[in-house]
């Protein structure tokens, strides 16, 4: 993927991290870009539902990622690369507040 | 009384062409019948992967009154139905004991053309015959009028099983001496803007193709078709001079009993045990298995893992192809076009291919055909299904003698 690595600054990370967690039942705190969605353990379908409750919070809808790190197959393989991807997706549909 | 099964009948119209001769065709000559489509109608994605029927004409199979009836879906059911009960003629046969088993199948065009009128549209009042067309029967009521088959007639539902559901019960009914002769298998036609959200919601479609059991593959491509079988009690098939394309052996299902959407290896494996056991087969007998090879990570890496554990060390000698990655995922259709494929495979010794492979994938550490057709000499093989809810169905063909 040629996106960003995530700006943890972000108040808009706060938000889709603070999703993530509601969705996971993970802690914020475990939520670190570097950890991979295997070794936290987040099942394909809260995942998938995560996704959904960002695209409705921002009024979004997130593509799937179509050019994946060969081998892994999965769409995202750590936090970084979810939040990377919702972050790119935010920015060219303009959002850049928290509103 | 347990007697032998014919396959004296098979028809498909799918991606690959309306019949079940263009199908095997297509699948000889490792052709795609996935393609991007554009201009879809809103308020569905605009542009989507698909392995659609194209010039395809209702008009040319059916007359106007009877399109009132017929659901795109349940059009496909006949005109499968049709090709697989050419010569078939149940003059003087006991009619209560033929009957029409097939997957459950929604009218979904016709549904959410209905819901489009209603909710959208504001229309108030919709055609007198929606209901009979969507209900997810219709195509197999639909194939039992057109043939006057009177006797056990049903769907199945297990999602993307369902046809294989309904073979392997129509076969094992003809088996047990409950029927003397069964249509058998399913439709599917769902390729609406509903449809396509709902799918797309769950992001395991590829955006780019279908290519099963490779290093990249991302995700599957939904396809419409519907493919069916006549199974017939082995002595009245033979005494009517009927053509034999290949025997039906056994059937197996189990249900996972735990995730709702990922897979289960446990559970996949004792479908095909029971499959095996239920044909009296031996896994080294087994030359050639149709995946259910969908292309999504998950599926392709718990199927190759699983036939690891059913097949052992015979796997390194067994081909697996995924014929999805030509006429796509056909949802309750699937099974049903996948064991027509199956048969044609034994009865015309060439198995299909795997194609779109690119690299070969150290999670998925099988033989899947890639890219070409290949002769076979095998005499048996498995058609897997495995469906959202967890459930399982693996049928078991023998080659005509």
């Amino acid at each position: 993927m040629n996106e960003l690595p995530p700006d943890v600054t972000d108040p808009r990370t706060a938000e889709i991290l603070a999703i993530l967690a509601q969705e996971t039942s993970l802690p914020v705190a475990q939520l670190r870009p570097e950890a991979t969605i295997e070794e936290l353990g987040i099942a394909s379908l809260d995942l998938t539902q995560a996704v959904f409750e960002i695209e409705t919070r921002f009024g979004i809808e997130i593509p799937v990622v179509a050019d994946r790190p060969s081998g892994s197959g999965a769409e995202f393989t750590t936090i970084g690369d979810l939040l990377a991807h919702v972050m790119a997706t935010l920015n060219r549909a303009g959002q850049y507040g928290t509103a | 009384m347990t007697r032998r099964v014919a396959v004296t009948g098979l028809g498909a119209i799918t991606a690959l062409g309306q019949d079940a001769i263009a199908l095997a065709e297509a699948i000889a000559s490792a052709r795609c019948g996935i393609a991007r489509h554009h201009d879809l109608p809103a308020p569905g994605p605009r542009e989507a992967v698909l392995a659609a029927v194209t010039g395809y004409e209702p008009t040319a199979h059916f007359d106007r009154r009877q399109l009132l009836m017929l659901d795109r879906a349940s059009q496909f059911a006949l005109i499968a139905a049709r090709q697989a009960m050419v010569g078939v003629d149940l003059t003087g046969r006991d009619r209560m004991r033929c009957g029409a088993i097939l997957g459950a199948t929604l009218g979904q065009t016709t549904l959410e053309d209905c819901y489009r009128a209603l909710y959208a549209e504001s229309a108030i009042r919709l055609p007198p015959l929606t209901v009979p067309r969507v209900m997810p029967n219709a195509p197999a009521s639909q194939v039992a009028m057109a043939f006057g088959l009177q006797g056990p007639c049903f769907a199945t539902a297990s999602a993307c099983a369902s046809a294989t559901h309904a073979i392997g019960l129509a076969g094992q009914m003809v088996r047990a001496g409950l029927l003397d002769l069964a249509v058998c298998g399913g439709a599917d036609a769902s390729l609406t803007p509903g449809t396509l959200k709902a799918w797309e919601a769950l992001r395991v479609l590829s955006p780019d193709g279908c290519r099963p059991f490779s290093r990249d593959r991302n995700g599957l491509v939904l396809g419409e078709a519907a493919g069916m079988l006549v199974l017939e009690a082995w002595d009245q098939a033979v005494d009517r001079g009927a053509m034999i394309h290949g025997e039906f052996l056994g059937f197996g299902m189990s249900a996972d009993a735990g995730d709702l959407t990922a897979p289960s290896s446990d559970g996949a494996a004792r479908a095909m045990r029971a499959a095996l056991d239920d044909a009296g087969l031996r896994p080294a007998q087994i030359g050639y298995v149709n995946a259910h090879g969908t292309a999504t990570r998950l599926n392709d890496r718990t199927e190759a893992e699983t036939l690891a554990r059913v097949f052992g060390e015979h796997l390194a000698v067994l081909p697996v192809s995924s014929s999805k990655s030509m006429h796509g995922h056909c949802l309750a259709a699937a099974g049903a076009v996948e064991a027509v494929i199956t048969v044609q495979a034994l009865s015309r010794g060439l198995l299909p291919p795997t194609i779109g492979f690119t690299e070969a994938d150290p999670a998925c550490a099988i033989d899947c055909v890639p890219n070409r057709a290949r002769p076979t000499l095998a005499r048996f093989a498995l058609s897997n299904s495995f469906a959202f809810g967890g459930l399982n169905a693996v049928l078991a063909f023998g080659a005509a003698p």
